[in-house]
């Protein structure tokens, strides 16, 4: 046992100034101890030693019997019920200092905390709001007390008994010594920067040894935020990080093409600087082209790149899809919408490697003008729809650019006999999912019609009309889908005459005006391939006449240079820009 | 001095005969004869000589009227159908006393509608098989269908035999036929043979006895209608309504015309069979149409844009046609009136 300054023979603590020792022992007075005091002082010195001991015992939480040699005294009943009593130590809960300790953290400061623990003392780093989703952050580093205090006990219940204050025998300055200089040398031994915010934690409120620990760290940090808390710490930590305000924004990661087809990968906003959790945003997009039959990435990344999460979904074609997401936690976000996504477990890196660096499309909108002939035999008439059903589809899902669709079906001039003048149906332009509704609501195909002509130039005229009223707002497309000619503007000795349409409209009229109104992409699909001679159909049709049975919605699309034939694939979304 | 009135006389008798392709216009004629008749433009009348006809005119004016359609294609005919066209006509009489004075005569024409199939008209052989009903059938769908169209030989002579016995023949010449199908020569020819070998003898010259009417129909169809107006022979101020009109000189070189549109076409043969088989003298064409030019009811006036009367529709069940606005026929009075006052013998 080293002697070399003088201690507190109740705790062992190296006697300072002080009257008293900090164990409540009096260390000196102003008069000496005569002959006859000298039992008495001894029976109290005893006395206040077994008690120290005993309650050093208690805190360390040691079994009786096992501890008992290690006491100096032999306590009695009462001395054990006695120490529970006093063992009580004040507690400082952990949570409300840590969330202070957060509060005052700048960008790019660390907090480390430093927590006090029975068998070791742990250092986690935290950064604010940190972005990599999951639990607590993983920088952690644990010391045992033997590594900071050799001197002590190997045995845990021994070491335990100790650093509640059951230090007779060891070198109590020793100790001091070597606890000050942990403290001092905290930052360089664990590489924290100078300017960290420093949070201690004594995870046994009470002990001799943790509370002499904070003690020095208060002193070589003036700064240090300590709490007494026996409970766990990561969920305090955890629960602590997800109220902190982000200090980068969010964003989904969208897909924009540029006029000549470059995309160019860009998070639209989320969450911005400072939201905290609970919060919840919605971005709309739109499923990317050739996303029909391909799954779209929801990616959540930071402002400065890192991904903080990624699903993988299934995204409707045509409409704009909203994606919902709520902030769990600073790098946590849940996504509420679309339903059916499927964490994706790709890097960042993997996920960005997918996107190509261009796809081939127009740039410029276009509004396609689509026209049907509802009548005619059941099976025409029927595929006939259903063509221009696949085609909004395929539009929906393969247009880059904002489209405009404008579907018109036109039934029958005389019908039973009678001159019927109101023969067009459906939806100037709109969605590719309005003119699916459209198509959807047209009237259903009559069981008699006109035998060579139907009223298509009523339909021209709407389309003249309209396209007169309001200039385009990119190019025109016209693609009309009948089996008959339109009705004639007069009565002529034409090998299949027909009547003249009772409005008297003239289609070649019509006709003329979708040069002057820009419609120069003409397509005509025909039930039947027309003869020679049929001229409504050379204008009509003036860049394709296809025959119904051989026309596909994605043949229609590549002659009307709208979709690839070889779709590249684009796994994220596009910004909905319809929606600004 | 008094005179003696005329002499109370039984009115004539005369009897014509409808004749024409299948689907030239046979039935419609006759239904828009009755609608001419009742729209009043002329003295003369027309009624069933017995109830079955009667009927018969009655739900045929009524189809074409009101319902807007033409008679159905395949209908089963009443037998012994029968009309009556009466009216009066002046006759010149020298009176007993060598004077001559103008008298009004009642007359009264037959007109018989043996509405014989097509297929007989051109001795097609498969259709001279035994008939199972004693009723004239009405079946005009020629060729198509070989397997019900069966019909009795002696069916063919009584067509035959009726025409011989007939004073006056009306012609139902079908241009828009003869686009397509160019076989109106066949028709005729077949019946006109016949004709021959059975009346030539009762002919005063070389030509068979009857008056013919050639009756053009379909005058709205544009295939008869636009090639008239584009060659000038339709006029269009003689009617209130400016319904075109071919005037009755005209009438027989505009058949030509249309006749020697297409050399191949079998009308030529037609047009020249009938200036060798009818007498010139006894022979007037006549530009008629049962249902009459389209009238705008808005306007109420012709358009020479919209002269066809008639919708063409198509479905699952086949081609129909249906009548657009109201029926005005034009020339089905005039061709009868005047075989009834051509084939009566002179006083
Ligand atoms: N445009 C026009 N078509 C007619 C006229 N009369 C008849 N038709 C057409 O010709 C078809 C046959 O007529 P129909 O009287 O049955 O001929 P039939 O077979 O000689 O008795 C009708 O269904 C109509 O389509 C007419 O005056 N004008
Ligand atoms: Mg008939
Ligand atoms: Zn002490
Ligand atoms: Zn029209």
């Amino acid at each position: 046992m080293r002697t070399g300054s003088p201690a507190c023979p109740v705790c062992r603590l190296p006697i300072g100034r002080h009257e008293r020792c900090a164990c409540g022992w009096t260390l000196r007075t102003s008069w000496t101890v005569g002959e006859g005091n000298r039992s008495a002082f001894a029976a109290e010195l005893a006395s206040a030693q077994l008690s120290h001991d005993v309650r050093a015992a208690v805190r360390a939480g040691c079994d009786r019997d096992t501890i008992a040699p290690l006491l100096r005294g032999e306590p009695t009943r009462a001395d054990w019920d006695q120490a529970e009593e006093h063992v009580a130590a004040r507690t400082e809960p952990l949570q409300p200092v840590l969330t202070t300790a957060f509060a005052s953290l700048a960008a790019g400061q660390v907090l480390a905390l430093v927590e006090i623990g029975p068998q070791d003392i742990t250092i986690t780093r935290a950064a604010a709001a940190d972005p990599d989703p999951g639990g607590p952050p993983a920088e952690r580093r644990s010391q045992p007390w033997r590594e900071v205090l050799p001197m002590l006990a190997a045995d845990a219940e021994h070491l335990r008994y100790q650093l509640a204050g059951g230090l007779v025998g060891v070198d109590r300055a020793e100790i001091s010594v070597r606890l000050a200089g942990w403290a001092e040398g905290l930052l360089a031994a664990f590489e924290l920067p100078g300017d960290s915010v420093l949070v201690a934690v004594n995870r046994r409120p009470g002990w001799t040894l943790p509370v002499e620990l904070i003690d020095h760290l208060r002193r070589c940090h003036p700064r240090l935020r300590a709490a007494a808390d026996a409970g766990e710490v990561a969920p305090v930590l955890t629960r602590v990080l997800a109220e902190q305000p982000l200090h980068t924004s969010y964003g989904l990661l969208t897909a924009e093409v540029g006029r000549d087809g470059t995309i160019r990968l860009a998070p639209r906003p989320l969450f911005a600087q400072g939201d905290r959790a609970r919060k919840t945003a919605t971005v709309t997009v739109r499923c990317p082209p050739g996303g029909t039959h391909n799954d779209s990435v929801l990616a959540v990344v930071t402002g400065t790149r890192r991904l903080v999460g990624a699903w993988s979904v299934r995204l409707r074609p045509g409409v704009p899809v909203p994606v919902q997401a709520e902030l769990a936690a600073p790098g946590l976000v849940r996504l509420i919408s679309p339903a059916g996504a499927r964490p994706d477990r790709r890097s960042l890196a993997q996920l960005e490697a997918l996107a190509p660096e261009r796809i081939d499309v127009r740039s410029s909108p276009v509004e396609i003008i689509c026209l049907v002939e509802l009548n005619g035999p059941q099976d025409a008439a029927r595929r006939r729809r259903k063509l221009l059903a696949e085609l909004f589809d395929l539009l929906a899902a393969e247009l880059t650019v904002p489209a405009g669709i404008a579907l018109l079906g036109y039934a029958d001039h005389y019908a039973a006999g009678a001159a019927d003048e109101h023969v067009v149906h459906g939806r100037w332009l709109g969605s590719p999912a309005e003119a699916q509704e459209a198509l959807d609501a047209l009237p259903d195909a009559a069981s008699r019609w006109n035998r060579n002509a139907a009223p298509l130039e009523d339909a021209l005229q709407e389309v003249a009309r309209r396209c007169t009223q309001r200039p385009a707002r990119g190019s025109r497309i016209l693609v009309v889908v009948a089996g008959r000619p339109p009705h004639p503007a007069a009565v002529a000795d034409v090998p299949r005459p027909a009547q003249r349409c009772p409005l008297g409209w003239d289609w070649t009229m019509y006709a003329r005006r979708l040069d002057t109104v820009g419609i120069g992409v003409r397509l005509a699909v025909l039930d039947e391939p027309p003869g020679p001679q049929e001229n409504p159909w050379r204008t009509l049709g003036l860049r394709v006449v296809a025959p119904l049975g051989a026309a596909t919605a994605s043949k229609l699309g590549e002659a009307m240079a709208l979709v690839s034939p070889n779709p590249v694939r684009l796994p994220f979304p596009l910004a909905d820009s319809s929606q600004e | 001095m008094t005179f003696p009135g005329p002499e109370p006389r039984a009115p004539f008798q005369g009897r014509i005969g409808l004749w024409g392709a299948p689907q030239s216009g046979k039935t419609t004629f006759l239904a828009a004869l009755r609608v001419a008749v009742d729209q009043g433009e002329s003295d003369w009348w027309l009624h069933g000589s017995n109830d079955a006809s009667t009927d018969f005119l009655t739900d045929m004016t009524h189809q074409l009227i009101t319902l807007r359609q033409f008679p159905a294609a395949t209908l089963n005919l009443p037998p012994n159908l029968q009309w009556v066209f009466r009216g009066e006509r002046e006759v010149r009489r020298r009176t007993r006393f060598g004077l001559t004075r103008t008298e009004r005569e009642v007359t009264a024409i037959m007109l018989d509608l043996l509405d014989a199939p097509g297929g007989m008209y051109r001795g097609d052989s498969r259709r001279s098989n035994a008939a199972p009903s004693g009723r004239v059938q009405f079946h005009d769908d020629d060729g198509a269908d070989a397997g019900d169209g069966r019909k009795d030989l002696s069916e063919e002579e009584r067509l035959i035999d009726h025409l011989v016995s007939c004073d006056g023949l009306i012609y139902l010449f079908d241009p828009t036929r003869e686009r397509s199908r160019r076989d109106s020569y066949d028709y005729f020819q077949r019946t006109v043979m016949q004709l021959a070998q059975r009346a030539a003898g009762r002919s005063r010259d070389r030509f068979l006895p009857h008056h013919l009417a050639v009756c053009i129909t379909k005058f709205d169809h544009p295939y008869v209608y636009e090639p008239a107006h584009r060659l000038g022979y339709a006029d269009n101020t003689t009617k209130d309504e400016g319904f075109p009109t071919v005037p009755d000189a005209l009438a027989a070189e505009l058949f030509s015309v249309l006749c020697a549109s297409d050399v191949q076409n079998s009308a030529v043969l037609l047009d020249k069979g009938i200036r060798t088989s009818f007498s010139p003298d006894r022979t007037r064409y006549f530009m008629t149409s049962a249902v009459g030019f389209y009238l705008d009811p808005k306007v109420r006036r012709f358009q020479p844009a919209q002269p066809w009367n008639v919708v063409e529709e198509t479905g699952p069940e086949g081609d129909t046609t249906r009548i657009l606005g109201g029926v005005h026929p034009i020339n089905v009075i005039e061709p009868l009136v005047w075989l009834a006052t051509a084939t009566l013998p002179r006083s």
